[in-house]
Order: C-alpha cells, then structure tokens, then sequence
C-alpha cells in the first residue's frame, strides 16, 4: 500500500505541474486534500456482535496487548475507538448525546472504569478514544470495540446501531458456544449487510472445535445461514483465547491454531482494498481533470494554422517570375533584349535600303519622265509638285514602316504607345527656279544652224541625185523642201531636250539633298525610339522590382508567421501536450490490473 | 529466459520473503515484468502474471524453459505498457532509454554476472564456454540505472529477480553477460509517474533527463546514432579486435563529457574507420521528435538569405554561423530546447566536416 500511495504522490506532483500551468489552484487544492485525506484517513475496523462473544477479547489479542477490559459478568457498555499513536492518550466522552462532555484520562487502568457496567456506573460514557503506540495499528487501523447488541440494555445497541455506518469494515463476531441465533442473523441481515463497505463473520473460541470436520461444517452453517444477506460471505473461525496464550507461552502451534494470521491478513487484504477504492476514486478525479485540460490542449494545437502552402508556393512562383523578368529586362545579353536588339535593326536596316533603292529611282527614272513631260515644260510648278509629293510619299511609306517596327518592339515591352502619331514629321519641300536662263541672238543662230546643218545638207543631197536621175527640176525643189522641213523640226527637238537637260540639271541636287535629310529623319526617330525604349525598359525593371519586393514582403511575413506558429505548436506539443498524455498513460495503468480475474 | 542456473541461486533463498526475487526457477522475465508494473501501479501478482503466461502459452512451468527472448515484454504489453524489443542494442541505445524513464529488461548469461561470487572454478567455466561459443543467454533482469559517477570505471546496476538483489556491476561485465543475448532488450514506451514527478521536483521540464554523464541530452543523441552505424556487438571477432567499435566511442562520449576532445576529434578513435556515414546520416534525421524539416520550413533559409549558398556552395562555415545566431537568439528568447537544437546542428557540422560527409545529405532543406 506504501508503493502505491507514493506512486499516487508522485502522479500527484506530475498533475500539480500540469495544473500550475493552466492557473488551476483550486483543483490542485482539492487533489491534495483528497491524497492527504487518503493518507491520513483511518481504516475503521467494527467489531461487533451479540452479547458476550468474546469481541474485547478479540480485540486484546489482535492487538497483542490488554486494552479492553474483559470480565464475563459485566458487559461492554461504551463504544472504544482504539487507534496508532505515539504515546498514550485516553480521552473520555460521556453525558447526553446532544451535548457530550470531554475530558482526558490519566491512565490505561482508568478504562475498565468507563467501558464496563451499568449507564450510571460508568458514569454516562458513550466514547472512548485511545490512543497507543501499537505496531498493529500503526498502518492506519482504527479498531472500534461496541457493546454487545442482544442484551438487556437498549443503550447498548443504540451505541452499536449509531457506530455501525461508520465502519469501513465490519467485523462481525458469534462464538462456537452458541450456534447463530436468529436475532444474530437478523442483525447481520439488516444492520450489517446493507450498510457496511465490507464484512467478515468471525466464530470465535474455534479452540472449542473438537475437529476440522466440525469446524467446517460450522462454517458452512454460518455461511448458509448469512446467504441470503450476502453471498460469498467470508466465514473465519478464530479463538482469542490461544492468540493469548500464545503471546504467553509463545508457542507457535497456538498461533497457528489461533488463526490470528488469517485474521490478520483478511484485515491487511480488506483495509487495502478499501484504501484502494479510495484511491481509485482519486484517480478517476484525476482523469477527469486531465482529460479537461486535455481536449481543449489538442483542439489549440489543431487550430494552429500554418500559412497556406498553396499560397507560398504561388509566391514563391510569383518570386521567380519576377526575378527571371529583372533578369531580361536589365541584362543586355538577354535573349529578350537581344531579340529587340534584332527587331529594331532589322526595321532600320529595311529602311535604308528602301531609302536608297527609292532615291535611285527618284534622281534617274522618275526625274527623267518627269522632266520630260510636256507639262513639265509648261507648268515648272507642277514639276516641282511632282518631284516634292514623290519624296513625301517616299518619307510616309518608311514612317509607316518604321512605326510598324516600333510598334511591334513596344507590343512585345508591354507598351501601349502609339508612334503612328509621332512628333517627329518629315517636312522638307523642293524649291528651286525651273526657268532656264535667255541665250543671245547669234547663240540662238548657230545652235540651230549646228543642229540643222547636217539634216538640211541630207535633205539637199537626195534632191539633187533624185533630180539628177530624173532629169527634172522637181525633185530639186522637193530635196530643198525636206531639207527645210527637217532644219524646223531639228530646232524644235532640240529646245524641248534642253529644257529637259535644265529641270533634271537643276532638280537632281535638290532631291539629293531631301534624302539627305530624309536620311536624318530617320535616324532622328531611330534615337528618339531608342530614348522611349531605354525609359519603358527602366520603368518595366521598376514596376517588376515593386512586384518582386511586395511578394518578398509577403512571403516574409508568411515565413514569420509560419515559425512563430511552429514555435507555438512545437511548445505545446513538448511542454504541455506530452506531459499530460504521458501523465493520462500512467494515470490509466494505475491501480489497474488486468490479470486480477485469471 | 531460461534460466539454467537460477535453481541454484534459488535453493540458497527463502521463496518469497525478498519481494524482488522471482518464486520460481524460470520466472525471471516474469517477475522482471511484475516489478515493472508494480512501478507504474499495477498490483499483479507473479501467480497471476504466470497464470496469464500460461494461458498465452508463453510459459510452461517446466522449470526449465522459462520465457522465451521473443515473449519477454508481452505481459507488459498485455497490462497496458506499450513496449519496444530490440535485438542488437548497443550500450547507447539502453541508456537512451533510461534517460527518458523507460524500463528496461535484458537478456544476460547469468553465469557471467554470479560466476565471481562464485569462485575461480565458476569463472574457469564461464570462460572456457565463452572461449568455446557455448554461452547462452539464460536470464532475464531488470537494468535499473548506469552510475556514470566515475567515468573510468562505469557501473550498470541490475535489479536482479534472480538473485533477489540490486547490484553494481562493471560495465565490461555486465556487457560480456548482455552479448550472450545478443544485446536483446525490451524496453517500455512511458517512464512511471515518479520519473516524471522528479523531472519535476528536479525543475527539468522535459521528459528524458537533461545532461547524461556531462554530456547534454541532444549531443548524447548524436553518439546514440554514431553506435547505431556502427558494426553489432554479436558476431565481432574479440580475438582479432578486442576493443569493439563502440567500446571506443564509449571512450570518446567520455572524454567529450570531460571536454577533453570535440566533435571533429574522432579520427584517432578506433570507432573511427568502422562507422557508416550514410547510415549514421539517415539515423541522424530520425532521432528527433523536432525534425529539422518539420521545424523549419525550407523557406525560412531563402528569406533569411541563407538560400543562395546553401543552394549552390553548402557553405559549412556560414551555415554554422547562421545555427550559432540561431542558438543565440533562442537562448536570449529563453526557448532552451531549440536553442539546444541548433547548438547541436553546430556539433554535427563539426562531426560531418570531421567524418568528411555531406551534411546536406540529412538535411532535405530544399
């Protein structure tokens, strides 16, 4: 009983640390008052019985030593509660039951006094406590001595009735000198079975028996007789008369035969069971209130909510994007940037060429038809309208594909700017003076003589040798004729051909000139493209880079929330959680003992 | 067990007086396992544990056959008390147990322990059926403690049902006797309440003891694992190799407990050339109730800017910085146990960089 008192204190000690944590002093209060109650708490041992069966006897030999006084003339007539002290201590209780008056007695010897005889004799003694250094009671027993139940006077069994529910067990007393009568069994029946925690029938002066077959079949009598009272109803034979002898003559056959052994260990076994049941109450208690701090213990540990995982890992993919976009868009050697790169040269390269094939073609073919045409020769404004709207139509046609380009790099950044309506124009016109210069009259003459003279001298020479052949002066006249028709025509063509000669002489240089500046036009946008798309490339690695830091911030509190949620968790788990499950573990096991029934 | 030589330690007592000895000749794994349950309050008898073992045809009464190594802990198992049995234990693995309070039963000769009480004759036998092979493990006892208090000469003291006694033995003693059982050993799941209350009373608030012979309770784990990579106590050849591997590494827990040599000291230890890093590695990972996976998520190191040279150079230094500052910061925010965590993760860089082995082999950080 020892080892499992201390196991309770020790699982006392585990609970009140539990407790502590959780600010339950009253609790802890209460367990240590019911263990320190366990502890302190008494086993009440009644022995009672019929008038003269030997109970101070009993008592005086259980205990080994001569407490209740014995005379078989004067019975029992005050209740004695006999328990372990450290020195002797009597105290008397005595008068009327409403109002019972105490006082201390000097000595052993005084007990006979008070514990035997009439009311008056013992001067109205309803209790005495004694108190006694005996190794017997030192486990806790408290031995209680009542006056028998069936004699003359009714005071007796009023003591006995009213000490009877404070028994723990109950030690019922009949002797070998008179079978159990039936006011025995009825007093067993309807005071002691109901009423009493546990109970064993005691048949004292076995001395008497004359042989074992006797004493058995005495027993089983006992036992047939208190059946139905209780069953199973434990029946031990023992003489107090030998327990003495034997403390006198120290003769273990005495001993033996005394059956105090079994006596004792019949006590030992129920004053156990009874501390037992106790404790087995203290346990339930202590369940109880381990699974109330056990239930809300695991409910906050399983409401602990760690950050999503879907949520940091859409971050942390988030992270990426944006740090693989930093990447690209500030690293020139990237393959995004490199592509640009790719896109805006070929576009500039596009451009030129289409530039220097169109002023080719503008400064030869174009001009010449132009130049030759005969409203150029009437109308020199027109022809400079001409040659002004073909380079205009020139510098739209490379607009439109330098905005195409431009367009397609700004649709690839993620820009919405429009270069269709760019502030750079191209606006450069022509204009030069397309008269040709006056000539002299002597100029004018032998211009048209040189250009007639070899025409006029083919014309005379077939009229001759057509007028030669013929023999007439017709086709004389007919040769001068064509000679002087040719000499017109030669002039004519010969100033429509200089006036050409003048508009491309003086054309040419001028549209070398607008492709010049057209040239620089586009090398004008060029720049301010390269400008625009060097600040939507900073502003997009500055957009990225505020992304990238909202999403760091974000999964940086994710992350202190999550360690401060697993340092939580953690904490419960070790600190609290384990304790009290390992603490419920050992509760459980306690005092429990499946094995009892094989 | 069966015990071969229990009826002679038995006919010198009287049966039942001494409440640790077992009542019968082959009943030590019996009542090795009654006294258990005694301490965690169950009040069974050994006529009631027997009448069970019977029943369950783990026992014959016989006198002779006893329990045998696989149905020791069964009855315990049976009352309630969860139990492990391990075969091939080492020195480190039963002291682990101890440390958290559990209750250990092992499988001895119990020749080798009685033979000296026995006289030269007895020991001359143990001797020649050791020399021979013949050693048997017949006997089932309880390993109540181990007195470390001198660490040149450890002691492993016995509740012994056998006998009836609680005794000190030497340790070589005690292993020579365990060896015979091929190191077997069946130990509870829970310590019994009075371990824990004096944790307590003691002001440790975890449930295994805090320092184990001067060594701290998370580094003692890592030479529990460093015996696991190690090659078993049966079948070593003493007579080539007298000094078993972990013989050796119960010198080096020593000197580390006396602050002699550190974790990258092991190389001049005879431990040293037998262990298995990839197997001491794995044992690492599984030792903790707080692994590192679960404590730390891996982004914790990316934010903390620790991803890119854990990532790409496994920088030891830096990471033993960065365990160091952790150490620091948990000892300042009074958190102990994890600040004893990463003042360990510390000590296994130390012995990782020492036994020339990737610690992020162990660690899945990423």
């Amino acid at each position: 009983m020892t080892d499992m008192i201390s196991t309770m204190d020790n699982i006392v000690v585990s609970l009140k640390a539990i407790l502590s944590k959780k600010n339950k002093q009253k609790e802890i209060k209460t367990v240590e008052d019911f263990l320190q109650n366990i502890k302190k708490r008494e086993t009440n041992i009644l022995v009672c019985g019929e008038f003269k069966r030997g109970k101070s006897s009993f008592i005086n030999a259980f205990l080994e030593q001569d407490l209740c006084p014995v005379d078989t003339n004067i019975a029992t007539a005050a209740v004695s509660i006999i328990r372990y002290g450290e020195k002797v201590k009597i105290t008397r209780q005595y008068g009327d039951f409403s109002n019972l008056q105490s006082e201390e007695l000097a000595s052993l010897d005084q007990i006979e006094r008070y514990a035997k005889g009439k009311a008056e004799e013992i001067d109205n003694t309803v209790l005495l406590e004694i108190e006694v250094p005996n190794q017997k009671l030192k486990s806790g027993i408290a031995l209680i001595d009542t006056p028998g139940v069936g004699g003359l006077d009714p005071r007796h069994a009023f003591l006995t009735n009213y000490f009877l529910p404070k028994a723990d067990i109950t030690l019922f007393v009949t002797d070998k000198d008179s079978p159990m009568s039936a006011a025995e069994i009825e007093f067993f029946e309807k005071k002691i079975a109901p009423y009493s925690r546990q109970s064993t029938i005691l048949v004292n002066k076995a001395d008497k028996f004359k042989n074992e077959n006797e004493q058995e079949s005495w027993v089983a009598d006992v036992r047939n007789k208190c059946n139905a009272a209780k069953t199973d109803i434990n029946v031990i034979p023992v003489s107090a008369k030998l327990k003495l002898d034997y403390l006198k003559s120290k003769d273990v056959e005495d001993l033996k035969e005394s059956n105090f052994e079994a006596i004792e260990r019949e006590i030992a076994s129920q004053a156990e069971t009874f501390k037992r049941k106790l404790l087995l109450d203290l346990k339930s208690w202590i369940l109880n209130l381990l699974d109330e701090i056990h239930k809300p213990l695991v409910m906050q540990i399983e409401q602990i909510k760690l950050p999503d995982p879907d949520l940091i890992k859409r971050l942390k993919a988030e992270l990426n994007t944006y740090e693989e976009q930093e990447r690209k868009l500030s690293d020139p050697n990237s393959e995004y940037r490199l592509n640009l790169n790719s896109i805006i040269n070929q576009a500039r390269n596009g451009v030129e060429l289409r530039l220097q094939e169109e002023s080719i073609v503008l400064s030869a073919t174009k001009l010449q038809e132009l130049a030759n045409s005969p409203k150029a020769r009437e109308n020199h404004d027109w022809l400079l309208k001409q040659v002004n709207n073909a380079i205009s139509s020139l510098a739209s046609e490379l607009d439109m594909m330098i905005d195409a380009a431009f367009d397609q790099v700004m649709l690839i950044v993620g820009s919405d700017k429009d270069y269709s309506s760019s502030t750079l124009q191209f606006d450069y016109n022509i204009d030069v003076n397309l008269t040709p210069t006056e000539k002299s009259l002597g100029t004018v003459a032998h211009n048209a003589v040189k250009h007639s003279l070899p025409a006029l001298g083919v014309s005379f020479l077939v009229g001759t040798i057509a007028g030669i052949f013929s023999g007439g002066l017709i086709p004389l006249i007919l040769g001068a004729g064509t000679a002087i028709a040719y000499v017109a025509k030669s002039a004519k063509d010969s100033s429509q051909h200089e006036k050409a000669h003048n508009f491309i002489s003086k054309l040419n240089p001028q549209i070398n000139i607008a492709i010049k500046h057209l040239n620089s036009y586009i090398s004008s946008r060029f720049t301010e493209f390269q400008k625009d798309l060097v600040a939507v490339l900073q502003n997009g690695i500055q957009r990225v880079k505020e992304n990238k830091s909202s999403v760091v911030n974000a999964l940086t509190k994710l992350s202190a929330e999550t360690a401060q949620q697993q340092q939580l968790k953690s904490k419960l788990l070790t600190e609290e959680l384990k304790p009290v499950e390992n603490l419920i573990a050992v509760t459980k096991l306690y005092l429990s003992n499946p094995f009892e029934k094989q | 067990m069966n015990d071969k030589t229990n009826n002679n330690m038995l006919t010198n007592q009287i049966v039942g007086e001494n409440p640790i000895q077992q009542q019968a000749g082959d009943t030590c794994a019996i009542k090795s396992q009654q006294l258990i349950m005694q301490q965690f309050g169950i009040p069974a008898t050994e006529e009631q544990l027997v009448q069970r073992a019977l029943d369950l045809g783990i026992y014959t009464s016989d006198g002779t056959t006893g329990t045998s190594a696989q149905h020791v802990g069964i009855l315990l198992d049976d009352a309630g008390i969860a139990i492990n049995q391990t075969p091939n234990a080492t020195i480190f693995d039963l002291t682990n147990e101890l440390a958290q309070g559990h209750k250990v039963i092992v499988g001895v000769d119990s020749g080798e322990l009685w033979a000296r009480d026995r006289g030269l004759w007895e020991q001359f036998k143990e001797w020649w059926e050791d020399l021979w092979g013949n050693e048997i493990a017949d006997h089932a006892l309880i390993v109540t403690s181990i007195d470390n208090t001198n660490p040149n000469d450890p002691r492993v003291v016995l509740t012994d049902p056998g006998s009836g006694e609680i005794r000190h033995y030497p340790l070589e003693q005690f292993m020579n006797a365990w060896r015979d059982s091929s190191c077997f050993m069946v130990s509870t799941d829970i310590a019994p309440a009075e371990f824990a209350a004096n944790q307590i009373l003691n002001n440790r608030p975890s449930l295994h003891l805090s320092d184990i012979a001067g060594v701290n309770y998370d580094d003692f784990q890592l030479f529990h694992d460093m015996s696991d990579a190690l090659p078993h106590m049966n079948g070593w050849d003493y007579t080539s190799n007298p000094c078993h591997p972990v013989h050796s590494l119960m010198d080096a827990y020593f000197q580390y407990g006396q602050d002699a040599i550190g974790f990258g000291d092991f190389n001049h230890f005879d431990f040293y050339p037998h262990l298995d890093p990839a197997l001491f590695s794995t044992n690492f990972t599984e030792t903790y109730n707080l692994g590192f996976n679960q404590l730390y998520q891996d982004f914790q190191f990316e934010m903390s800017g620790m991803q890119n040279f854990l990532a790409f150079n496994h920088d030891m230094n830096t990471m033993c910085d960065y365990f160091n500052t952790q150490a620091l910061t948990f000892d300042n925010a009074g958190n102990t146990e994890l600040a004893d965590f990463f003042h360990q993760q510390v000590n296994y860089m130390d012995l990782c960089d020492g036994l020339d082995i990737n610690p992020m082999d162990t660690y899945t950080l990423f």
